[in-house]
């Protein structure tokens, strides 16, 4: 027994200096040490919370791409972490130890990698280049941030946190976001992405932006820094000779990967109410990955469930469609059912409605689908 | 409605003409065109638009009873979805879930029932849900709704998810049970 803890013991001695060795990123001072803890803190508050969207695929997409952008050395002193979150508002932020967090709404209106990457070289200068730290210090005076730090939690408490509100709500300082554009771009064109592609993302959030009119906790807050972005981007994009304007967008991959996700996502959006942005999601996924049962029925649900406009013709096309596809859908066969009961289309709902419940004899809303099959019953002729 | 709570409170305790009563005998809303027997001797305050009911305070059990018309702007906090006349009550009952799952702050656990419902003497909804608040306590909320005449009447009963819900539950049901709507 004492050979054995012996030989654990001289195991562990081995083992922990390499463990040490792999984690090499550390505060630069005690004010930024203080940042960590606090990081640390919240992070274990969101990692526990329902909030993360887990995938094993789309978080070793999201690795491979930091890796594309980021020198080894750098991440060697700051590793680089992405988690997704279950959040359909389109959001990203990093906290000063290199943990990231971007939302799926971000993801879902991303139309390929290089856009992502984008965002992803912006946010890792933020971690790289110390700026949570320098921005606290900047504001309040060192002896202060404490009290800073206090303050910004009674009005900008988000489901992220104090720091999360920092990075997230607020965003840096007017030179430290444009210096997370400038470097964040030279890692972009650096990794060989398509440059180009970098003021698109921030014409798409300011598109999704002005939509949502701002209400949510939101990628640069506000419109106007929005356009700080955009123009930054658009200086960085004219300095590039027009022969060098080329590179991998990674498209098709990126849709592939990220699919389900776009789904997900585009349900949170007609939960919302917002069922164009629903559709446009949808669209891109068919146009990526071609016929599939559950697509089909959300581009139906955001024709049915369109405030503006609802379109009960074409979400039944739609359905019908994710029903042939899938003779055993369900949810496909009770909305098919449902909207031809309000069409008055009285054969199509009882057999739709009735298949429904053969699928899904424990369905929650059975109450409801046997009282509609009993008033067609008696509407029979 | 779960997030209509501290504004609720709020406007009744800024509202200097409204003052708690104890509740005795039969309530009838003229304004709002319904009659109920809430549970006797427990605490209700009113505004022209909304009830409140509790016998141990906001936190610990609530219930709302509210209408409102169905062309306001913004109908619920959460989603653009809106409640439109011809609305089958399985529609209105997805539409009060939608809002409650679009609130990123109080993650829905679970809809645990969603059942047609006589409400008020109109066809209606049943549904009820579990969350968690942001400082992690679970709730339970059960939500009557129904459309009447260009009005969505809700009557909503929330309560902590433990030991609280469950005790007051019955007592919500016998409640509903004299609800009655006298708008055509």
């Amino acid at each position: 027994m004492k050979r054995i803890l012996f030989i654990l013991l001289v195991a562990l001695g081995t083992l922990l200096p390499c463990l040490a060795g792999a984690a090499t990123s550390a505060p630069v001072d005690e004010d930024e040490r203080r940042l960590w803890l606090q990081a640390r803190e919240e992070e274990q508050r969101i990692d526990s919370s329902k909030a993360v969207y887990h995938s094993q695929e789309m978080e070793r997409y999201l690795e491979k791409v930091i890796r594309n952008l980021v020198p080894a050395d750098q991440l060697a002193s700051m590793p680089i972490r992405v988690t997704i979150i279950r959040d359909r508002s389109c959001n990203a932020f990093m906290f000063p130890n290199g943990r990231a967090y971007i939302h799926t709404g971000m993801l879902a209106v991303m139309e390929n990698e290089a856009q992502l990457a984008t965002i992803l070289a912006h946010e890792s200068i933020h971690a790289l280049n110390h700026h949570m730290v320098k921005e606290v210090r900047d504001i309040k005076g060192k002896t202060a941030m404490t009290a800073f730090l206090g303050a910004i939690s009674g009005s900008l408490l988000t489901p992220f946190g104090q720091l999360g509100a920092l990075a997230a709500v607020k965003g840096h300082s007017r030179e430290l976001e444009g210096e997370a554009d400038q470097e964040g771009f030279r890692l972009l064109t650096k990794a060989g992405y398509d440059p180009a592609e970098a003021p698109k993302v921030f014409e798409v959030l300011r598109r999704e932006a002005q939509a949502e009119g701002s209400k949510e906790p939101y990628f640069f807050a506000s419109h106007p820094r929005l356009q700080e972005r955009i123009d930054n981007m658009k200086g960085l994009l004219s300095g590039i000779p027009n022969g060098q304007l080329t590179g991998k967008t990674n498209a098709e991959l990126y849709l592939q990967t990220f699919g389900t996700l776009i789904l997900d996502s585009a349900e949170m959006d007609l939960r919302a109410g917002r069922a164009e942005r629903a559709r446009d999601c949808v669209s891109r996924y068919l146009k990526a990955r071609g016929d599939h049962p559950r697509a089909y029925l959300l581009l139906g649900e955001s024709y049915r469930q369109d405030g503006k406009k609802p379109d009960p013709v074409k979400a039944r096309e739609y359905y019908q469609k994710a029903a042939q596809l899938d003779s055993g859908y369900a949810e496909a066969h009770r909305l098919l059912g449902l909207v031809a009961y309000k069409q008055r289309d009285l054969e199509q709902a009882r057999n739709s409605l009735g298949r429904y419940l053969e699928l899904a004899p424990s369905a929650p809303d059975r109450g409801y689908i046997e009282q509609m099959l009993i008033d067609l019953q008696q509407r029979r002729p | 409605m779960k997030r209509l709570l501290p504004v609720v409170v709020m406007t009744l305790l800024l509202a200097g003409c409204a003052t708690w009563v104890k509740t005795e005998g039969r309530l009838t809303s003229a304004g709002q065109q319904f009659t109920v027997d809430p549970p006797q001797g427990w605490m209700r305050r009113n505004s022209d638009s909304l009830f409140v009911i509790t016998r141990d305070g906001f936190p610990l059990q609530t219930i709302l009873i509210s209408r409102m018309k169905i062309s306001e702007e913004k109908q619920f906090r959460h989603t653009t979805k809106r409640v439109t006349a011809g609305m089958l009550p399985n529609e209105i009952a997805e539409v009060i879930i939608d809002d409650f799952q679009s609130d990123p702050d109080r993650p829905v656990d679970a809809v645990e029932e969603n059942v047609p419902a006589d409400v008020g003497g109109k066809k209606g909804s049943l549904v009820r849900l579990a969350y968690t608040t942001k400082t992690g306590l679970k709730f339970r909320c059960q939500i009557y709704a129904c459309l009447c005449g260009g009005w969505l009447y809700r009557v909503s009963y929330l309560a902590p998810a433990r030991y609280y819900f469950d005790k007051d539950l019955p007592t919500v049901q016998n409640m509903m049970k004299t609800f009655v709507i006298n708008a055509t």
